[in-house]
């Protein structure tokens, strides 16, 4: 009899979890039913841009590409996971990891090191970029109050100026060409490339007839992302520290209540965020072009932003929105060449993703918190 | 030769689409509505403006087709924190997103260029040089003062973004006000769109200023005339970096460096004064009426 | 001018017939009649929960009933929202108080129904008719003021005032005097005569018995959502009303057994607290002894909160000195510790707000189980949480201290809150602190979860705990407290011994009439 209440209320405890966990999944419907309504009305038929999307994307290559250009998308989404878990809006991780990957670029062209150390340094050197620039905006935030959005902000628009500065000046690698577009860093010392990993992934792959191909980046950051993925997830949810900046994120009251340092948490949570901003760009400095250069794809960012708001900051949560999002670059570039919706409608729908996603949440959390209430009556 | 009188308009020129933006999120703001989508409002506005004065051949048009598009972004702000009650930054920051790849969309469906659209000879007139609608912000800027502490609307305005619950009570339409609020920051992120550079629309043209404006609103303590003045600090600083050869304690520093000076300006700014400043006291508190 | 006597020949100003409101699961109102007549302070008491403020917000137009009938003078009327109701010559003052901060008083009182002349609003004819209701009832307040920076008392006199300004004929009143020192109800009650003899209707909601037998005319009880009796208030005693509301004869008074105080277990010596330039605590001191409860009364704002902070380690005082006797060590000063330290010393803190501080709502039960006490031991190994231990501790409070929940893996807010805050009780009671910060332990909890938690405290007082009883409620510290101490603009100005307290003269000190 009460094993047998007790499982009604477990099975109602999943049904809650299942409501308030589905909104991720309904505003991507959400965002895709938009999309097709869009191209509908620039006169594309949806099922012609459908059926681009999907040769485009579902094939081996296409596959091949999704996965690997997923690798600094899941990053920069574990980036600002661990902010929003910590209660801070970290939207400088587009500066951090600009910096980021600039320090990066700059170990692994100037020093001479053997190589395991160089690649080691390079990495740490991207974390410790990314932290520099997410140091101003913490302190800024711990001991003046300026909120971090607003700081953040600053030091993503200084931080373009910088590295273009930079790179113009002391970390100059093509002389006598100034501003050009091919400005960059000099290449990188062989010591400090990345590996492929090629071999090692396709003869796992291979068993199931699948091969990535070489002009897919299949490199050590691939190992980078698996690291930090697993590492954010034990810090998050199985170590204490996880639990305090959690404990700040939803509380801070309660936090100060419980005995937490809230400015050390923050500061902590933040020097996190910032550290795995830094590597966003390495995939792309260290393995794609072996230089640093200004012109480094931008707007990782936010889409990192997305992801973690539609992975609920779950880091787990963050693999799979991060394949969703390269699965949509990929998609927006397979419109792009074989219909006429362009590129830039995925851009604007992640847009609406995001706000869609939000807002069922709302609903849906809303709509749980009724019910629950409900049976609080009930019990009482 | 510096021309201080030449110096002098462009500042004002260059502070006048902040000054709007920071205008924007004090309406927004004093209502209780934290606007970080004033950014992708004003760079939404920039399209509009294109669009909407080379079509017609008429900058009016431009500049209520440039009030159309932010509001547009405004009302789903509006719609998303207001109604849906969800995070204002959030929002704020999907909509900024969302801007960013609606209007080269738009630019794409419009001109067939994804990053700029080509050059708009309808441009608003001109006085002293400058674009004559950068003429108005101060005055708007006391209009506003004017309508927040003499008016019904301003009183029931700055109480829904100090308690709204109290306003509730008292039979103010809590929502509504909050939405006007949200409104009038579109309404003033097209002003400022329309007065930034109405000559061409180009990807991501608004560069930040958006931010700058939130950042002179908050260094105005949420005041409209303070806020219009603090842009101008952050409008002259602009002006200055390019006047840059001819100040010679500037012309040694590098012209790529200069740039960062408005916003290291603003980051030491907010810095220094923020402590000083007060949000009204149930701004970003999501307001829910009744029953709950 | 009516006269009381013939008031119930008269037309009611306000007849509420069968009006029945569900909540999720609950039924707040359960059927209830009532009406107020011109000339007439209607008492509606009852406990916690009972239904009373949802009864008048539904009056006042804030929620819609599910069922029944409001007739206002006679005629039956739809009030859809605040804006009707004062239309129909309703108003009510909330328990909190409903004051638009940044907002001057003027600007309070006429918010929602500004006199509009040529599109400004005409703050001289407001001024005129403000100054003109202050003088018939005698209420004065300065109307430019910024209404945050008034006491209390005054505040509510400007909520009084925003009823009046809008022609008010029926005027509720929610708990209003909660907040108030026993003379500024004084002075409360005679508005409220005023009120009365010009004619309007006043209901007054209430749980505090000889208030409501000093004002009311008559007196409806009503117990979960329904109306147990209505009564003329000759005919009502203290006794009475208290087994009507709460259902069977209950004891007001707890009974609380003689211990022999040991030692000071914590001591706050001439503690100073300058925030913003302004001196929130000013040379404050006091002991509390093993088997102690030592009460601070005061009204609210008077250093109470910043009091709690320096006590429980959140905020470090200006000057001055807290010292501590423990297991350990004795007469140890814990001035600069923060709260994770004097909890590791053996204090232990049952908080003022249970939701905003002392849980993590949208956490597991299980979660909260450790809140304040994640540092031990049994809850981590070298920073890897221990969940299972979690479980366990959350399992033996809810059994200890019957705590009502499906299980430990709902989120906290899915608890009511007398299960709440009986949870946080058992938490920092089952770690066993030396000292107890008590604050606002029964705040908005219903009597039978009121009486649980007093039985912990004494229990704690039993064995050898000294505790320190913050509260709001009079009464609680009278019934609790072995000495009491009133704090006055941040000091203590007055402690008095359990014999010789009495609810008047700790009023005076309460409001700095008197002082040592």
């Amino acid at each position: 009899m009460i094993d047998e209440k007790k499982q009604k209320v477990n099975s109602r405890e999943r049904w809650y979890r299942l409501l308030e966990g589905i909104s991720p999944v309904l505003g991507f419907l959400f965002a895709m039913v938009v999309m097709m309504i869009v191209v509908w009305f620039i006169g594309e038929s949806p099922s012609n841009a459908l059926g681009a999307i999907i040769s485009f994307s579902f094939s081996q290559a296409g596959i091949a590409y999704i996965i690997s250009q997923s690798v600094p998308i899941i990053i920069s989404g574990a980036a600002n996971a661990v902010a929003f878990q910590g209660g801070l809006f970290n939207i400088g991780v587009e500066g951090q990891y600009l910096f980021g990957a600039l320090c990066a670029g700059v170990a692994g062209a100037y020093l001479n090191l053997p190589t395991p150390i160089h690649i080691l340094v390079v990495v740490l050197a991207g974390m410790a970029g990314g932290m520099l620039w997410a140091l101003i905006p913490i302190l800024l935030k711990v001991y003046k109050g300026v909120h971090e959005v607003i700081g953040t902000i600053m030091m993503n628009q200084i931080a373009s100026a910088v590295v273009l500065y930079l790179v113009n000046g002391p970390f100059n690698g093509v002389r006598g060409q100034a501003l050009s577009y091919n400005l960059r860093t000099p290449y990188l010392k062989p010591t400090a490339v990345f590996p492929s990993l090629h071999k090692i992934v396709n003869s796992i792959t291979g068993i199931f007839g699948f091969k990535f191909p070489n002009y897919v980046a299949v490199d050590f950051s691939w190992v980078i992302a698996i690291v930090v993925v697993i590492g954010l997830w034990f810090l998050i949810f199985k170590s204490s520290l996880g639990l305090r900046i959690r404990w700040v994120g939803q509380n801070p009251s309660a936090s100060v209540y419980a005995g937490v340092d809230i400015k050390k948490t923050l500061f902590t949570t933040m020097m996190i965020s910032g550290a795995i901003a830094g590597l966003v760009g390495l995939q792309e400095v260290a393995y794609i072009s072996k230089f640093f250069t200004p012109n480094i794809t931008k707007g990782l960012g936010f889409t990192g932003l997305a992801v973690a708001l539609l992975a609920r900051n779950n880091p787990i949560g963050v693999v799979f929105a991060g394949l969703l999002f390269s699965f949509l670059t990929r998609a927006g570039y397979g419109l792009q060449m074989y219909t006429k919706v362009p590129n830039s409608l995925i851009n604007a729908i992640s847009g609406i993703m995001i706000l869609s996603v939000v807002v069922f949440d709302q609903i849906l959390r809303r709509y749980v918190r009724t019910l629950r209430r409900k049976e609080v009556g009930q019990n009482v | 030769m510096f021309n201080i009188w030449y110096f002098l308009l462009r500042g004002l020129q260059i502070s006048a689409p902040i000054a709007y933006g920071a205008l924007g999120g004090v309406y927004s703001e004093t209502g209780g509505v934290v606007n970080i989508a004033i950014e992708g409002m004003m760079l939404s506005g920039t399209f509009f403006y294109v669009w909407g004065a080379k079509t017609t051949g008429n900058w009016f048009i431009g500049l209520l087709a440039a009030i159309l598009g932010s509001v547009l972004l405004a009302l789903i702000h509006g719609v998303v924190t207001i109604t849906f009650k969800v995070d204002h930054v959030v929002s704020g920051t999907a909509i900024n997103i969302l801007a960013a790849g609606l209007t080269r969309f738009l630019c794409m469906q419009a001109f067939g260029m994804e990053t700029q659209s080509p050059v708009n000879p309808y441009v608003p007139p001109t006085v002293f040089g400058i674009n004559v609608l950068a003429f108005f912000f101060i005055p708007l800027a006391l209009f506003t003062i004017w309508l927040f502490k003499r008016t019904r609307f301003g009183l029931r305005l700055r109480s829904c973004g100090q308690n709204p619950w109290a306003a509730d009570s008292l039979g103010v339409n809590v929502y509504m006000y909050k939405y006007i609020g949200v409104i009038l920051s579109g309404v003033f992120a097209g002003l400022a769109a329309a007065t930034l550079y109405p000559n061409q629309w180009i990807d991501a043209m608004t560069a930040g200023r958006g931010y700058i404006a939130l950042a002179a609103m908050i260094f105005g303590n949420y005041n409209a005339l303070n806020a219009a003045l603090a842009s101008m600090l952050f409008g002259y600083a602009e002006t200055l970096t390019y006047f840059q050869e001819q100040i010679p304690l500037l012309s040694n520093i590098s012209p790529i460096l200069i740039k960062t000076f408005p916003y290291v300006l603003a980051l030491i700014v907010l810095a220094g004064f923020i402590g000083k400043t007060k949000a009204p006291k149930a701004d970003g508190v999501v307001f829910e009426k009744g029953e709950d | 001018m009516v006269n009381s006597d013939t008031a119930n020949e008269k037309i009611p100003l306000i007849e509420l017939k069968g009006i029945t409101k569900l909540f999720p699961g609950v039924v707040a109102n359960d059927d209830v009649t009532l009406s107020l007549f011109p000339g007439e302070i209607h008492a509606l008491v009852g406990e916690n929960g009972a239904g009373k403020t949802t009864l008048m917000k539904i009056l006042y137009g804030e929620y819609k009933p599910d069922k029944g009938e409001i007739l206002v003078k006679g005629k039956p009327v739809r009030i859809t929202g605040p804006a009707e109701a004062v239309a129909l010559g309703i108003g009510m003052v909330h328990q909190h108080f409903m004051l638009v901060p940044g907002l001057s008083v003027l600007e309070n009182i006429v918010l929602g129904s500004e006199p509009v002349s040529g599109g400004t609003v005409d703050a001289k004819s407001a001024r005129e008719k403000i100054e003109k209701i202050m003088q018939e009832n005698a209420m004065p307040v300065e109307l430019d003021v910024d209404v945050d920076s008034l006491p209390v008392g005054l505040q509510q006199r400007v909520e009084i005032l925003k009823l009046l300004y809008r022609g008010a004929e029926t005027l509720i009143l929610d708990e209003p005097t909660a907040v108030l020192t026993p003379q500024e109800t004084e002075e409360l009650f005679k508005t409220l005569e005023t009120l009365k003899a010009q004619g309007r209707g006043i209901i007054f909601i209430s749980h505090k018995l000889d208030e409501v037998v000093a004002i009311a005319d008559r007196i409806t009880v009503i117990r979960r959502g329904k109306v147990i009796g209505e009564m003329p208030v000759q005919e009502a005693n203290r006794q009475k009303i208290a087994e009507m509301m709460v259902g069977k004869p209950v004891l007001l008074q707890v009974p609380v057994p003689e211990v022999e105080v040991g030692e000071d277990l914590l001591v706050l010596k001439d503690v100073t607290l300058v925030e913003g330039g302004v001196k929130k605590l000013d040379g404050l001191s006091f002991h509390v002894r093993a088997g102690e409860i030592y009460g601070i009364a005061g009204v609210e704002g008077n250093g109470q909160e910043e009091l709690l902070q320096v006590v429980s380690g959140e905020i470090f005082p200006s000057s001055g000195d807290v010292l501590l006797c423990s297991v350990q060590v004795c007469g140890q000063r814990i001035t600069k510790i923060g709260p994770l330290g004097r909890r590791k010393i053996g204090i232990g803190h049952i908080p003022a707000d249970r939701q905003k501080q002392g849980l993590f709502v949208n956490m597991p039960l299980y979660v909260n189980a450790a809140v304040g006490w994640q540092w031990k031991d049994e809850f981590q190994h070298h920073g890897i949480i221990d969940y299972k231990a979690m479980r366990e501790k959350a399992a033996s409070i809810i059994q200890q201290f019957d705590v009502r929940t499906p299980s430990v893996d709902v989120p906290a807010n899915a608890l009511s809150g007398g299960n709440q805050q009986k949870f946080i009780v058992g938490r920092e009671i089952s770690f066993d602190p030396s000292v107890l910060i008590a604050a606002y332990p029964t705040r908005g909890v219903d009597v039978g979860a009121t009486e649980f938690i007093y039985r912990q405290i004494i229990d704690e007082k039993v064995r050898g705990k000294a505790i320190l009883l913050v509260s709001a409620d009079l009464e609680e510290i009278l019934a609790l407290s072995d000495r009491i101490g009133v704090i006055y603009r941040g000091k203590i100005i007055k402690e008095f011994s359990r014999e010789e307290a009495t609810p008047e003269q700790i009023g005076l000190y309460m409001l700095g009439v008197k002082e040592e």
